[in-house]
């Protein structure tokens, strides 16, 4: 029998990575429940899902007694994650079974990192993407401009912002990369070159 | 081709505005800041324009009179003023521009007059009534119709006739739906409250409405975790019905219809429908009522295909938080309606300097903007 996981994630591409990694790992657990139901949850924590994973860890750390939590978070620019995720948790000990997970800068440096399955999926040439992603400043910007360069108008129309609006991405760059995530994105070549997926694959595995 | 831009005097709670369009529009505002008013003036337009039952008279009556249209903000008698253009991109040079002024005569038969109508076509005025038109100056009855109800006069503008024509409305309210009754109700005209809805289901084609269900099916897999299966039927008397099959609901599997349909399955399907069907302006009220949170915010990707494959241009009125969260939706596809001291302004989120701010620090869209719609004493609210 397949142990039964929940999660929680930051945003809805993070959801697709995580779930795909779960997947693929050596248990193939099986996604029982995904937290935040919505955006719509995080109003009174800022804009992004960052303060609700945070002023959740308690709880999910107590519920993981129960069953196991797997939290996917981007470390953004923040200095040192396993500080950070101690502070969150303010002064209880972590439960073994709460398995937290961060992608330095954002998930989508993971992305960046099967080079030639996003350069075909963007259709850019692959030299354009960095062979160590994780040193991306803004990895969804650089998404998003890489995008804008592409040959095929449909990745430039959906993913890059259109030219003299204000938006962070363009009006389908999340539902466009949760589907490379799901068919395309090969994480056997994605964790050689991201040390941080590297470590997460491991960690799943354990699960 | 998509409306690129809207602009207005003296309509209903507006005085003024003068607004870009783009192909998705997410009309945002506190209650009773006149979101639906500005809908409809893309179905005046279309009343106006529409082929079957159409005309000005028709359009300005069956809103009550001109008194239920124009501005109480306005001096007496007002024109009540209309202008749109209409391209094939927003923010480009308008292939159209169609304008109406309308008022009514304050003695004799007070009849609801056109003060002007004009066109221009790639910019240029190709129709300027009464000024050009020798006809109008001799016999005023003519005032009381526009060009562009009728397919003689309309022709040098025809897309925009059948742009106006063709917008569709999309409010349904699934307890009219449910009713049996509901489907004799054949209201001239618009589908208002979705009540013809199964109707315009079943009156489709074969062909047509198999594919479109088919592909409805596929998208309701997800949505709805018992979904099993979907089809349309029409019982003895010929009422059309929709029927949907749950897994687990009694073994025997029976299929369900439209009466027992959940509120939320039935919104979803008048969604879907209404995506697939026509090639023109849709209008959406609130959308996400009844709806999971996790479909909602899918709606304004599901809406942006619609609009970059097929060149359908979506309007919608919106309180959703989580619809507005998705981080693609641009600062100009929001328009924001804030009350004045003369009537509700109407302005693209872009054109505001801290929305801008905040939105560049990495908030999204609704975030930025939905504080603003709240009730400010809603603490105090009490019965």
């Amino acid at each position: 029998m397949n142990r039964a996981v929940n999660i929680a994630v930051e945003d809805r591409l993070s959801e697709a990575v995580l779930r795909l990694l779960l997947s693929r790992a050596k248990g193939k657990p099986i996604v029982s429940k995904s937290y935040p139901l919505s955006k719509g949850w995080q109003k009174d924590v800022g804009p992004n899902g960052y303060g609700y994973i945070k002023k959740s860890l308690p709880a999910f750390n107590a519920a993981s007694a129960v069953t196991p939590f797997v939290i996917l978070v981007d470390a953004d620019n923040r200095p040192c994650p396993p500080e950070t995720i101690k502070s969150w948790l303010e002064d209880e000990v972590q439960n073994p079974n709460l398995v937290i997970r961060i992608a330095i800068r954002e998930v989508e440096a993971w992305l960046l990192a099967d080079r030639s399955g996003i350069a075909d999926f963007l259709a850019v040439p692959e030299s354009c993407i960095p062979l160590d992603p994780s040193r991306i400043k803004d990895p969804k910007r650089y998404l998003s401009r890489l995008a804008a360069r592409s040959r095929r108008r449909e990745i430039r129309e959906d993913l890059a912002r259109a030219p003299g609006t204000r938006s962070k991405t363009g009006p389908f760059f999340s539902q466009s990369l949760q589907h490379f995530t799901k068919d395309l994105w090969d994480i056997s070549v994605a964790r050689l070159h991201s040390a941080d997926l590297n470590r997460a694959i491991l960690a799943l595995d354990k699960i | 081709m998509i409306i690129t831009r809207v602009r207005l005097a003296n309509w209903k709670n507006f005085k003024k505005v003068d607004v870009n369009l783009r192909g998705r529009v997410f009309v945002v505002g506190a209650n009773a800041s006149g979101k639906s008013n500005f809908l409809d003036v893309f179905r005046f337009l279309r009343d106006i324009a529409k082929p079957k039952g159409g005309g000005l008279q028709q359009a300005v009556s069956s809103r009550g009179g001109i008194s239920k249209i124009r501005c109480l903000s306005a001096r007496k008698n007002p024109l009540v003023e209309i202008e749109v253009e209409i391209g094939e991109l927003a923010d480009t040079i308008p292939s159209f521009r169609y304008g109406i002024g309308i008022r009514q005569e304050n003695k004799g038969k007070r009849r609801i007059m056109l003060d002007y109508e004009r066109v221009w076509k790639d910019e240029v005025l190709i129709l300027d009534r009464p000024a050009m038109i020798s006809e109008d100056e001799a016999d005023d009855e003519r005032l009381t119709m526009t060009y562009l109800e009728n397919a003689t006069t309309n022709a040098l503008f025809r897309d925009v006739a059948d742009l106006f024509g063709s917008v569709s409305y999309l409010h349904l309210v699934p307890q009219l739906l449910r009713s049996v009754k509901s489907a004799e109700i054949e209201q001239p005209g618009e589908d208002f409250y979705g009540r013809n809805f199964l109707v315009r289901v079943t009156k489709t084609a074969d062909r047509t409405r198999k594919a479109r269900l088919n592909r409805i099916m596929k998208a309701l897999e997800n949505a709805l975790p018992q979904f099993d299966a979907l089809k349309d039927d029409k019982d003895s008397a010929g009422v059309p019905h929709l029927l949907l099959r749950l897994k687990h609901w009694r073994p025997d599997a029976g299929w369900q219809n439209e009466e027992q349909f959940s509120d939320g399955t039935i919104r979803l399907l008048g969604l879907f429908w209404s995506m697939l069907e026509g090639d023109t302006v849709l209008l959406f009220e609130e959308p996400e009522l009844s709806l999971n949170d996790r479909i909602v915010e899918m709606l304004p990707g599901l809406l942006w295909k619609l609009q970059s494959s097929k060149g359908r241009q979506a309007i919608l009125t919106t309180h959703s938080l989580s619809l507005l969260s998705d981080p693609g939706i641009a600062a100009e596809d929001v328009l924001l309606l804030e009350n004045g001291v003369e009537g509700t302004e109407i302005k693209q989120a872009s054109s505001d300097p801290e929305i801008v701010a905040m939105m560049r620090a990495g908030m999204t869209v609704g975030d930025a903007v939905l504080p603003r719609t709240a009730p400010q004493n809603v603490t105090e609210l009490t019965l």
